[in-house]
């Protein structure tokens, strides 16, 4: 697929893609928040502490590479960009 | 009636993220939209030329970014980590097993035929029609990956698939005996011409085995007996003189200017004299400079390649000269009202017509 530019340049148009991807993470992960506070709140299961106490797995924090690898993704070098300023 | 459930997996995080990417479209094809109009209008670029006011245009913030969201809004959907190819991947082993069988049970049934060996046009291979990752003909789980797509092409409050009983109420009254469908796609333009004309012999023909697959399946799944077949539109297997309809749903706009010539001459050949050549799709998008300027925007922007050629192609003269007649272009409602040429829509909305003529 051709790359297509809409903003100043190239760089403005990727670091608008990562904001947008932040954006739209943020939107999930708030809607998960709500939706785990209140079956949280309604099973009165949460102990204070608990969340900040609590450690990931190995499974968890790959996980969390990958997000990080995929947010990036687009600022990473493309053949065939633009020559670079001498 | 098989049971096949070609469903996708989709969990609550990933709800939430094409939750997300509706509402950003919602944003841009009312907000703006409407703010790109207003600066349009301000810059005084109605009545101007359609590339002039692209020029002028490419300068503005607004009109950046409204590019931008249309663009990658629709890349999102299918290209991100969330995305449907993401989704799709996630069944591939599954559902391509299971889309053998029912391609297997469809050849038993004699109402599906796929034809390995045909050659695939150029312009249909090479082309990722509205982004979508590698065409819709190639991938065995394009057909799948299309259906789901479809849901979140069409203006948000309606129902994709509403529109297609609404030409098929459109056609107009008669005894059709056979019914043919180009480029039917997964069959969701053919299953209502089966519902109104139920007693007619109904086939549906396109390029795409994955999406002929889907349509056989759809199909079986609400008993309609329709029959599928692997073709090219531009030249088909069937006699000269055997059907008495002929229709097509968004075909015309996605093939190149031979390609929509070969399939007039196709049909003119196809169809029995009086029989009818009726199609959804778009040619002249209402709204003067701003409506082909909004239009052939999105051409470009969503690998619509050929989209800009139907639009200024004198398609009546076409049918014309392949002897028809009672030739009309008509503005079509598709829920969010129809448009007459000086009308300007209040919100992005692709400009829907009927396109109908018959064979003299």
């Amino acid at each position: 697929m051709k790359q297509q530019t809409f903003l100043a340049d190239q760089a403005v148009d990727s670091v608008f893609g990562v904001v947008f991807a932040l954006a739209a993470e943020l939107y999930v992960t708030r809607n998960r928040l709500s939706a785990l506070e209140a079956v949280l709140a309604e099973a009165g299961v949460v102990a204070v502490g608990a969340v900040e106490d609590h450690q990931p797995d190995a499974a968890a924090a790959a996980a969390l590479d990958d997000y990080v690898e995929a947010l990036f993704g687009p600022c990473l070098a493309r053949e065939g960009s633009a020559e670079l300023a001498s | 009636m098989i049971q096949a459930d070609v469903t996708v997996p989709i969990g609550f995080d990933d709800e939430a993220y094409h939750a997300f990417l509706r509402s950003a479209k919602m944003f841009w094809s009312r907000r703006m939209y409407g703010a790109l109009r207003r600066e349009f209008a301000a810059h005084g670029l109605d009545g101007a030329q359609v590339d002039d006011a692209e020029r002028a245009m490419r300068g503005t913030l607004g009109y950046q970014f409204f590019g931008w969201f249309e663009r990658n809004l629709q890349r999102q959907k299918y290209r991100s980590r969330r995305g449907i190819i993401a989704l799709v991947d996630r069944g591939r082993e599954r559902l391509t097993l299971l889309l053998d069988q029912v391609a297997a049970e469809g050849r038993r049934s004699g109402r599906l035929s796929l034809d390995p060996d045909l050659a695939i046009p150029r312009y249909y291979s090479e082309t990722e029609f509205h982004q979508h990752p590698g065409g819709v003909g190639v991938d065995p789980l394009a057909g799948v990956a299309y259906e789901i797509g479809r849901r979140t092409t069409m203006p948000l409050h309606l129902d994709p698939f509403a529109m297609h009983d609404a030409v098929a109420a459109a056609i107009p009254d008669d005894d059709y005996a056979r019914i043919l469908d180009l480029g039917c796609g997964t069959g969701r333009s053919t299953l209502p011409l089966k519902r109104r004309f139920s007693t007619a012999e109904v086939h549906g023909i396109d390029l795409s085995a994955p999406c002929l697959k889907m349509a056989y399946l759809n199909a079986e799944q609400q008993q309609l007996d329709i029959r599928w077949s692997q073709q090219n539109v531009e030249q088909t297997a069937f006699e000269a003189g055997s059907f008495d309809l002929i229709h097509s749903t968004f075909l015309l706009h996605e093939m190149p200017p031979r390609a929509v010539e070969a399939v007039v001459a196709e049909a003119a050949r196809l169809l029995r004299p009086g029989g009818q050549f009726v199609h959804l799709d778009f040619h002249s998008p209402p709204g003067g400079t701003w409506g082909r300027f909004i239009y052939f925007g999105h051409a470009r922007r969503n690998d619509e390649v050929f989209m800009r050629s139907f639009s200024e192609s004198d398609f009546k003269g076409l049918q014309q000269r392949q002897g028809f007649k009672d030739i009309r272009i008509e503005n079509f409602d598709d829920g969010t009202g129809a448009f007459e040429a000086d009308d300007i829509p209040p919100v992005w909305r692709f400009p829907f017509q009927l396109l109908s003529a018959r064979k003299a």
